[in-house]
């Protein structure tokens, strides 16, 4: 059997086990990237969120089979870009975080919003976190944070 | 329209005689403190607002204190982490021990101290028999107001907007305070619209995903609006009083009062009313 070759965080990585094994566990299990979290595993809640060649995708719904030959970016790679760092700041200013757990998902899901919409209306915003589900903050200020950072980015997007 | 209230912290004597907290500081030798308490930081921000009133009460950078998440073998037990309690409650030990602390400093010395729950003054015991008494030392209050558009052809509901002022008393960080007062509403604006449970004949509940127990979107609460209205509770640190549940407790009654509107002054008795109960409510109208 041929293995499923893509780059995981722009590094070229090959994975030999089955086609049909989840992307959402592979990512979590044998590349340790644990920012990728596991809500619902239906597809719902964005915890699991990656980016596939830019594309926002709940990693859950993926079958490695499907990965081959794509790009696969998780927080443990965006976490290294200045787009990262203008977020991380915008979120901290506005206490964009509570308990956690949606933010890896949040954070690449305001990433793959701004990369379509570098001047993003709130409505925009909204529309492009709403695959994401947050029961601590109210969205408010998440919602917020990605406004301040599209105003501060400086071409960043 | 919603005016409501919530208590705060431990009903009755409970915080007296059945949770007796104790909270410690531990300042080391380099002049940093540490704060020992038992309540768990679960993205309500207990990590940040404890070193704060302590920082304040030494005068020292906040950067000075930290507050490690509890390990029980090596903190006092302050209670659990409930009743919107801990800011309130724990807060103000915190408070009294930093008091004490700053007038016993000793620069280069490792000191710690230990401060016990007091029961304020001027509370009457609570008769679990008669339901007489102080229920609780104090209350924290809100209002809501929130404006729907219903189409009469589906049952389904736009929430145009939702606005809260919220009394919690003194925010020690008002950041926190306002994502603690904008989730809650938020929650609680979800159970009284969308957060349907339904049991079969055995009481089994039968939501078994999100894609059968929906929750609130960015999407869906676009103009949400909250403000602090502030009234110190002087027994609280700086005068803060319960703020975790409050949010939460008001949302239906002010949703479920737009609706009675939206369908005509009708009279509407239960949470959540779905897009499914206006429709059944349309169709008695239509009859």
């Amino acid at each position: 059997m041929d293995e499923i070759r893509f780059t995981l965080n722009g590094e070229a990585v090959a994975y030999d086990g089955s086609a049909a094994d989840r992307l959402l566990d592979v990512l979590r299990d044998v590349y340790d990237d644990r920012s990728v979290k596991c809500g619902c595993k239906e597809g719902e809640c964005g915890a699991c969120a990656v980016l596939i060649d830019g594309e926002l995708v709940n990693s859950c719904m993926v079958a490695m089979g499907a990965v081959d030959g794509s790009a696969v970016v998780t927080l443990e790679g965006y976490r290294e870009t200045d787009r990262f760092r203008a977020l991380d700041k915008a979120f901290a200013e506005v206490t964009a975080v509570q308990c956690g757990y949606c933010i890896p998902g949040m954070v690449l899901a305001a990433e793959a919003t701004l990369a379509k919409h570098p001047h993003p209306t709130d409505d925009q915003i909204r529309e492009g976190l709403s695959g994401n589900l947050c029961r601590c903050t109210g969205y408010n200020a998440i919602a917020q944070a990605v406004a301040n950072a599209a105003e501060e980015a400086n071409g960043l997007w | 329209m919603s005016l409501y209230f919530h208590g705060a912290g431990f009903t009755g004597t409970g915080e007296r005689d059945t949770i007796k907290a104790t909270a410690k500081l531990h300042k080391y030798p380099d002049g940093t403190v540490e704060v020992l308490a038992s309540n768990g930081e679960i993205g309500q921000g207990l990590r940040t607002t404890f070193p704060k009133i302590v920082a304040n009460e030494l005068n020292i950078p906040l950067e000075k204190v930290f507050y490690n998440h509890p390990d029980t073998a090596r903190v006092p037990d302050s209670g659990p982490t409930v009743a919107s309690r801990s800011l309130m409650t724990v807060g103000e030990l915190l408070r009294h021990a930093a008091v004490k602390l700053r007038s016993d400093w000793k620069e280069g010395e490792d000191q710690v101290v230990t401060e016990h729950y007091k029961q304020p003054d001027f509370m009457i015991d609570f008769d679990m028999a008669t339901f007489s008494g102080d229920a609780y030392p104090t209350y924290a209050w809100g209002v809501n107001a929130i404006e729907v558009e219903l189409d009469t052809y589906t049952g389904l509901v736009k929430i145009l907007g939702a606005y809260g002022n919220f009394d919690v008393g003194t925010p020690i960080d008002w950041n926190i305070v306002m994502g603690q007062m904008e989730g809650g509403f938020l929650q609680g604006i979800g159970y009284a619209s969308i957060e349907q449970i339904g049991y079969d004949k055995t009481g089994r509940i039968r939501n078994r995903s999100f894609s059968d127990y929906l929750i609130p979107t960015a999407m869906d609460v676009p103009n949400m609006q909250c403000l602090l209205h502030v009234e110190k509770y002087p027994y609280g640190p700086y005068g803060a009083k319960g703020a975790g549940e409050l949010p939460l407790v008001g949302a239906a009654g002010a949703y479920v009062e737009a609706m009675e509107q939206a369908l005509g002054n009708v009279e509407l008795h239960h949470a959540p009313f779905t897009a499914e109960d206006a429709i059944a409510e349309l169709g008695k109208e239509a009859e």
